[in-house]
């Protein structure tokens, strides 16, 4: 018996990490509502980690920005260089500052519009994949978020909260493939089912052939999937055409929020 | 005590890969650490400690994901069964060897993920063009130099010398 299983260890080994994988998978998929300790201890050191490298990796990409322009300027002298691109530099964090606090002001004056509460957060994390689509923002458990909360820019939907840490969350965007939310065409209310399709991209599904829509077409939230509030927009349609059953459009939509630019984001907490 | 140590680099590799790799890549290409790390286990340790590893890393990844937990583990498995069968026909020092295992793996992962989720029409080709194989090349292109530096960190930590 022991010979046995000796001689075929590695097949046993091998078995036995995969049958773990697939009752993990299993089980997180039918059971599980809540996180594991094991998740959020691991989080609970990442998290903090995340925050600072992101913050140090975003002052040199301002510092190297500026300095392309700076090295334009040939016909000066270097010391008039130098002294300008430290001037830059400083001039740069002053406006990255003052633009970071328009944004913000930006997302209040929205937020001032919502009879709902919400929550400004800040983007600090992406995703391990290329294929899945989530951002890691600084709120989370106890700043009274929850799972399924929808998130926007001033400029429209962003995603909705995925998974929610203590002091951290994670978002699932706009762009990702599980991502739907139900929408209208804001010009004649024709309904449809916007799901993410690529980095840049939403898919507007279940939209007869028959139907009236035009590229440019604004498309808002419905409110009907209990989730987001009512005409938010999503974005615009900026490509259309007959798919290959002869029923439905192939309708793209261009996301009005700058889901690859996002640095600050607003949690609407539903009432 | 070399499990702690590997688990403890994964963890570091993945926190680069989620915030400091990203700035600077933006959100159309990934250096896939996880799998670069993959590889290294596959080529370098034995079974045992290289399969739970595998495990480990993908664990962690998955926490770092907003996939399914287990999804990226059985990718990460998968990869470490491949690379340790493959390891018997090419030679693990070779950085040529290191690159096209990483670059081989990282096409069949990408590949088999723009299948899932658009099928085999013409979307499949638009992305072997544009995502999946500059993701490839990618990964591919600095394997050796993360493969190197974990290797550097291991003898460093653990005072082995080369023979």
């Amino acid at each position: 018996m022991f010979y046995w299983f000796f001689r075929y260890h590695v097949f046993f080994i091998t078995t036995f990490y995969f049958l773990l994988t697939i009752s993990l998978i299993t089980w997180n998929t039918k059971y599980r509502d809540s996180l594991s300790l094991p998740e959020k201890l691991i989080f609970k050191i990442t998290q903090p980690i995340q925050k600072t490298v992101s913050l140090i990796a975003h002052f040199p990409i301002d510092i190297w920005e500026n300095y392309l322009f700076i090295s334009n300027l040939t016909e000066e002298s270097l010391k008039l260089k130098e002294d300008i691109g430290l001037l830059r530099a400083k001039n740069n964090q002053l406006l990255e500052t003052l633009s970071s606090y328009k944004r913000v002001d930006d997302l209040l004056k929205v937020k001032d519009t919502f009879s709902y509460a919400s929550i400004v957060a800040y983007v600090i994390g992406g995703d391990v994949s290329l294929w899945y689509k989530t951002v890691l923002i600084d709120k989370g458990e106890r700043d009274g978020i929850k799972k399924g909360f929808p998130v926007i820019t001033n400029k429209g939907v962003v995603g909705k909260v995925l998974k929610v840490w203590d002091s951290s969350s994670r978002v699932l965007l706009l762009t990702d493939h599980n991502f739907a939310i139900d929408g209208i065409v804001q010009r004649n209310r024709i309904k449809g089912i916007v799901a993410g399709f690529d980095n840049s991209t939403c898919l507007f599904k279940y939209i007869l052939a028959t139907e009236d829509i035009r590229q440019g077409d604004t498309i808002i939230s419905s409110g009907l999937d209990g989730l987001f509030p009512k005409g938010i927009i999503i974005g615009t349609i900026k490509k259309k055409f007959v798919d290959n059953t002869g029923v439905f459009f192939h309708v793209e939509i261009k996301p009005s929020a700058d889901i690859k630019k996002l640095e600050e984001v607003l949690v609407i907490i539903p009432s | 005590m070399k499990l702690l140590f590997f688990s403890a680099i994964s963890l570091f590799l993945l926190i680069i890969q989620t915030s400091f790799l990203k700035v600077f890549l933006g959100s159309s290409l990934n250096l896939d650490l996880t799998l670069i790390m993959v590889v290294y286990f596959g080529l370098f340790l034995n079974y045992h400690s290289g399969i739970f590893l595998s495990f480990i890393a993908g664990y962690l990844a998955d926490i770092l994901s907003g996939t399914i937990l287990g999804a990226i583990i059985l990718i990460r498995l998968l990869d470490f069964v491949v690379i340790y069968k493959l390891k018997k026909i090419v030679y693990p020092k070779n950085i040529i060897s290191q690159s096209f295992l990483v670059l081989l793996l990282s096409f069949i992962e990408n590949s088999a993920f723009s299948i899932y989720f658009f099928g085999l029409g013409e979307t499949l080709f638009t992305y072997l063009s544009a995502k999946i194989m500059p993701q490839a090349l990618l990964n591919s292109l600095f394997a050796p130099l993360v493969i190197s530096i974990i290797n550097k960190a291991e003898k460093s930590f653990f005072h082995i010398k080369e023979i």
